[in-house]
């Protein structure tokens, strides 16, 4: 099982926004099977699946990612991707 | 040579045994202190120096006759404005409060009391005791000694500042969500939440407990085993147990504790907090303790549900109050509660609800460990003059993740300080205990304050 967690970054330094994600991730300690970034212009798509994390801690992730300057989740319009 | 006012209740009270010391010189110390540091502090309410002299030659004798009152018979004593001291209005940090003399000792009051200590002075707080901050519309801001435009913490604000000061060892503070323990970490002390009933208080609520607030762990300790003396007025009370109080020894080879870094909501913990946290843990861990992390357990919906409540909670009483004193209310909090006007019964009782799935997440997350230690705080002290490290009255809870979950949970937590930031402002380990094991939790921060490394000389506030 993976959650995959979606989101549009509007900011011009995107090095630092991957640096705070990576930060986020290495001390949830999860495991993360992808991670794409998309650059288009001043605003940044940013995909990642992490696998076999608890609830809690996936909420947790949503959570941190939430509160990076500028990043606004992506609305689901289906169902949460799993694989 | 330490200044008198610097003394622990266990020295005092020993040099009050040995004949040394005498209460009357220790508390006009006290008092030079406080008169000295207070212009800039502003952390006491019905400073009463003529009482306290009076109380200090009457302790006097008894200790020139050998007999006496109790365990901190002549030790200086701060309590918090929002417990009861008989002919003392109760302000609650709020000017729109009626300010009617109290009518009887509340239960911490009574056993401080009872077992000789000398109150100076009642400390300051927030109104309404619902921010974790020195601001108040009823008090003069209350500062952070350790820097004076940052912030002490709150809502026990003036009992943080004041141990850190160094107005007299022992203090006590009250806390629902982090309020012993949140100023006891931004100031450097020692804050016990003791387990939920441990110390009688008047009157009780879910969460709420009473606890000391002093400079070291056997000064808590002393402190507890005279505010956990049974009052029949408490009905949320745990039975009277006869705990060891003094007893703070422990091998810690074997112990299994928990390294709790994210919460689950609220701020990120900072990079010093984090660093200094963890170097806490691997004190624990050379000692023998097996340290194992903890992931994140609580959720959003614990903390918003909760804040629905206790919205709800605090509508229920300021919807009473004339438009002329809500107006006195401060801004912060009037905005803050006001958002439950008109909330259903269903967002009241789903808020409600969360109280019991918080407990379950930490009892959960505590079943496979002996203790659990985490940051107290997420960050650092911050802005003397803000209502909470994030200042926003409609996100009025990201700091007290770390301490809430075991207010609703009701076990003893304890805040020591484990560090500095780069610019000198404390840094608070907390240690949870299981349930009703208060004198554990004691023990470790014991072994703690012993292992850590020499802390910084306690700062001075000269006017």
């Amino acid at each position: 099982m993976s959650d995959t967690m979606r989101y549009t970054v509007e900011s011009g330094d995107l090095e630092n926004i991957v640096s705070r994600l990576l930060d986020i991730v290495r001390r949830l300690g999860v495991t993360v099977s992808k991670l794409a970034v998309e650059v288009d212009g001043g605003k940044a798509n940013l995909e990642i699946a992490v696998a076999s994390a608890s609830h809690a801690v996936t909420n947790t992730l949503r959570e941190r990612i939430g509160q990076i300057e500028g990043a606004r989740p992506v609305p689901e319009t289906g169902k949460r991707a799993a694989s | 040579m330490s200044e008198l006012a610097d003394f622990s209740a266990v020295d005092l009270v020993e040099a009050y045994r040995s004949k040394k010391l005498s209460p009357i010189e220790v508390t006009e110390a006290v008092i030079t202190r406080i008169e000295a540091s207070e212009p800039k502090l502003n952390a006491l309410w019905a400073y009463d120096p003529v009482e306290a002299r009076k109380a200090a030659r009457a302790s006097e004798e008894r200790w020139a006759k050998g007999e006496p009152l109790g365990a901190i018979d002549g030790v200086p004593v701060t309590i918090k404005e929002n417990i009861a001291t008989k002919g003392t209005a109760v302000p609650l940090g709020c000017a729109a409060v009626s300010l009617t003399p109290a009518t009887a000792d509340a239960p911490p009051a009574a056993r401080t009391r009872e077992a000789g200590g000398i109150l100076l002075a009642k400390t300051t707080m927030p109104d309404y005791g619902m921010l974790s901050s020195g601001l108040s519309s009823f008090h003069k801001l209350a500062r952070n000694p350790w820097d004076l435009s940052a912030n002490p913490g709150g809502s026990s604000a003036g009992a943080g500042a004041a141990a850190a000061a160094g107005y007299g060892p022992l203090h006590i503070g009250t806390d629902i969500g982090g309020s012993v323990r949140l100023p006891a970490g931004w100031c450097g002390v020692v804050g016990l939440k003791p387990s939920a009933g441990r110390v009688p208080i008047n009157p009780p609520f879910i969460g709420r407990v009473a606890g000391p607030m002093t400079r070291t762990v056997a000064d808590t300790a002393l402190y507890m085993s005279v505010l956990s003396k049974p009052d029949a007025r408490d009905t949320m009370a745990l039975p009277y147990a006869d705990i060891p109080w003094l007893d703070l020894d422990r091998d810690l080879k074997g112990l299994k504790i928990g390294l709790w870094l994210d919460a689950g909501f609220g701020q990120s913990v900072t990079e010093e907090t984090e660093q200094a946290v963890k170097r806490a843990a691997r004190l624990f861990a050379d000692a023998g303790a097996i340290i194992e992390p903890v992931g994140p357990f609580l959720t959003r919906d614990m903390i918003d549900g909760l804040d629905r409540f206790w919205r709800a909670r605090g509508w229920e009483d300021v919807s009473r109050l004339s438009p002329e004193k809500q107006a006195q209310i401060l801004p912060y909090i009037f905005d803050w509660i006001k958002t439950a006007e008109n909330f259903s019964g269903r967002e009241v009782y789903t808020g409600f609800a969360q109280i019991e799935a918080m407990r379950n997440a930490l009892h959960t997350a505590l079943a496979g460990y002996d203790f659990i230690l985490s940051p107290t705080a997420p960050t650092a002290s911050y802005p003397a003059e803000w209502a909470s490290p994030v200042n926003d009255p409609q996100k009025p809870f990201e700091h007290i993740a770390f301490t809430v979950a075991v207010n609703m949970g009701g076990q003893p937590a304890i805040s020591i300080n484990c560090g500095y930031t780069a610019n000198g402002l404390p840094i608070g380990l907390q240690i949870i205990g299981q349930s009703f094991d208060d004198i554990g939790a004691l023990r470790l921060a014991r072994a703690f304050e012993a292992m850590r490394p020499e802390q910084r000389p306690w700062p001075k506030v000269a006017a």
